[in-house]
């Protein structure tokens, strides 16, 4: 598997092992939707660009506890929700992560901002248009699960169908907007 | 144009590197050592363990980071050097009346305290299973008994555990000639994070013990050495954790960060688990041992006093 075909699993296991060429794949690849996931929640670009400094952060202190259970960009969004509550409830951006890996902050200048805010867009056009492609029973547990963050029980309950088929449609549905990711770049 | 997002990337990317050691050093999983059998798992644990012991360096951030890879690179690049290749390493542990180094006894008092007679030091050396490179402290053997028919077994070893190269002070010297060549043009900051580093490389660095853990049950066990260099503080809190005890449960071995501590107690971090009651262990030596259930999700593990005081928290599965 060369590196620009790698899947993402295999990307944080080398993340782990210490390969900073497996991160820089994984950053690049995931970076526009982690903006966007925060540009969209929070108001200020300086604290989405934080909380995306923190969560890839967070990624490098962690890629060995990845189990491979789920699809590795279900697990990157799940430390970025994880982040985005912290900040929530402490009123601050949590620099835990950063700080471990002896990080230093970065100044953000006016055109660090328009970026943060391209960014933002590029991530969201990609994923509004990823998402309207898959079907419809796809997108709509993948929304309710990724985008809404109600747990698989309810989706289950409101859908008419077990936990199980649940998992199954975001599990697929986020490995199909990996594919389509992957063929655009 | 570089922008902040790529500022960020090549922080993290030098992250990623200093990682890897540190990474490998505090956790060892059982589920992978105790397919090796305990000869095996420490002889990986020990391979693994680099040398990095990152609490004092002398400067921070970007300098630090790139100094800490300079050494990296220092080591990786003089590792087929004769000198600096891999010794072979004898099956059968020798063993030597010295003292363990201040740095450990001052955590685990209990290695400072009446050891085991000699024969009973000596017969449980030579039932280790270890490949030991250096000489084990014959004082330093202990074993300790825990709940759920565990044991752990506790010395301290001369040197760097199983990573020893064939000729110490030759490919110190050969080490410390690449790195300057590194080092051109490269600031003080940076020269002063790389030979810090340097010297802490556990298979050079002088006068290092390895405090070596091994759990054991009677069917599986796992183990993880601890470099101590003098002058550094031995670390304290989660040392080895299994994600798969007896298929089941998590198992994560910790040093008490406080002499005082004689209980550790665990409460499920998340809201949907808070009416879980886990229950609480014994801190014993120094040591303690707490298996928990799966489903729990992250847990924090209180030590406390014997007056029931809350003394310092350790995050677990986070």
């Amino acid at each position: 598997v060369d590196d620009a075909h790698c899947p993402d699993d295999l990307h944080l296991n080398r993340i782990a092992a210490g390969d900073p060429d497996a991160f820089s794949l994984f950053y690049r690849e995931h970076l526009d939707a982690v903006v966007a996931f925060f540009g969209q929640r929070v108001q200020s670009p300086e604290l989405a660009f934080d909380l995306a400094a923190e969560t890839f952060a967070a990624v490098i202190g962690s890629a060995g506890s990845y189990t491979g259970d789920g699809p590795a960009v279900a697990w990157l969004f799940g430390i970025a929700r994880n982040k985005l509550r912290e900040s929530a409830r402490r009123g601050r951006v949590e620099a835990a992560a950063r700080g471990r890996l002896g990080l230093v902050p970065i100044s953000l200048h006016d055109t660090d901002l328009a970026r943060v805010e391209e960014r933002v867009q590029a991530g969201q056009l990609d994923l509004a248009g990823k998402l309207a492609a898959l079907p419809a029973a796809m997108r709509e547990a993948l929304v309710a699960r990724v985008v809404e963050e109600r747990s698989y029980a309810q989706i289950a309950h409101e859908l008419r169908c077990s936990e199980q088929v649940v998992r199954q449609r975001v599990s697929r549905g986020l490995e199909r907007l990996r594919t389509a990711v992957e063929e655009d770049s | 144009v570089r922008d902040a997002f790529d500022d960020l990337e090549d922080q993290l990317r030098r992250a990623t590197l200093a990682q890897r050691e540190a990474h490998h050093r505090r956790r060892r999983g059982w589920k992978r050592t105790s397919a090796f059998g305990l000869i095996g798992a420490l002889a990986v644990a020990g391979a693994a363990v680099g040398a990095v012991q990152l609490t004092h360096g002398p400067s921070s951030g970007h300098d630090r980071l790139l100094g800490i890879e300079l050494a990296v690179r220092a080591v990786r690049e003089t590792a087929h050097a004769t000198a600096c290749k891999s010794a072979r390493v004898d099956g059968h542990p020798r063993l030597s009346d010295a003292t363990p180094l201040p740095e450990i006894t001052r955590v685990l008092p209990i290695l400072s305290r009446r050891p085991l007679t000699r024969a009973a030091s000596d017969t449980l050396a030579s039932s280790l299973g270890t490949p030991a490179s250096g000489p084990i402290l014959r004082s330093t053997v202990r074993v300790i008994g825990l709940r759920h028919g565990l044991r752990l077994v506790v010395y301290v070893e001369q040197g760097g555990g199983i990573s020893r190269v064939r000729d110490l002070a030759a490919c110190r010297k050969l080490r410390t000639a690449r790195l300057d060549h590194l080092l051109a043009g490269h600031s003080a900051d940076v020269a002063a994070s790389a030979r810090h580093r340097l010297a802490e490389q556990r298979d050079t660095a002088p006068g290092l013990q390895t405090l070596a853990v091994q759990v054991r049950s009677n069917r599986s066990g796992g183990a993880t050495g601890i470099p101590v260099t003098p002058g550094q503080p031995l670390t304290r809190g989660l040392i080895l954790s299994s994600s798969s005890f007896r298929g089941r449960a998590g198992l994560y071995v910790c040093i008490g960060s406080e002499p005082d501590a004689v209980r550790v107690t665990a409460r499920p971090r998340l809201p949907r688990y808070r009416h879980l009651r886990l229950a609480g262990v014994a801190v014993i030596d120094g040591f303690y041992v707490i298996a928990l259930p799966p489903h729990t999700g992250p847990v924090q593990l209180t030590e406390r006093d014997a007056a029931g005081r809350r003394l310092h928290t350790v995050e677990v599965r986070q």
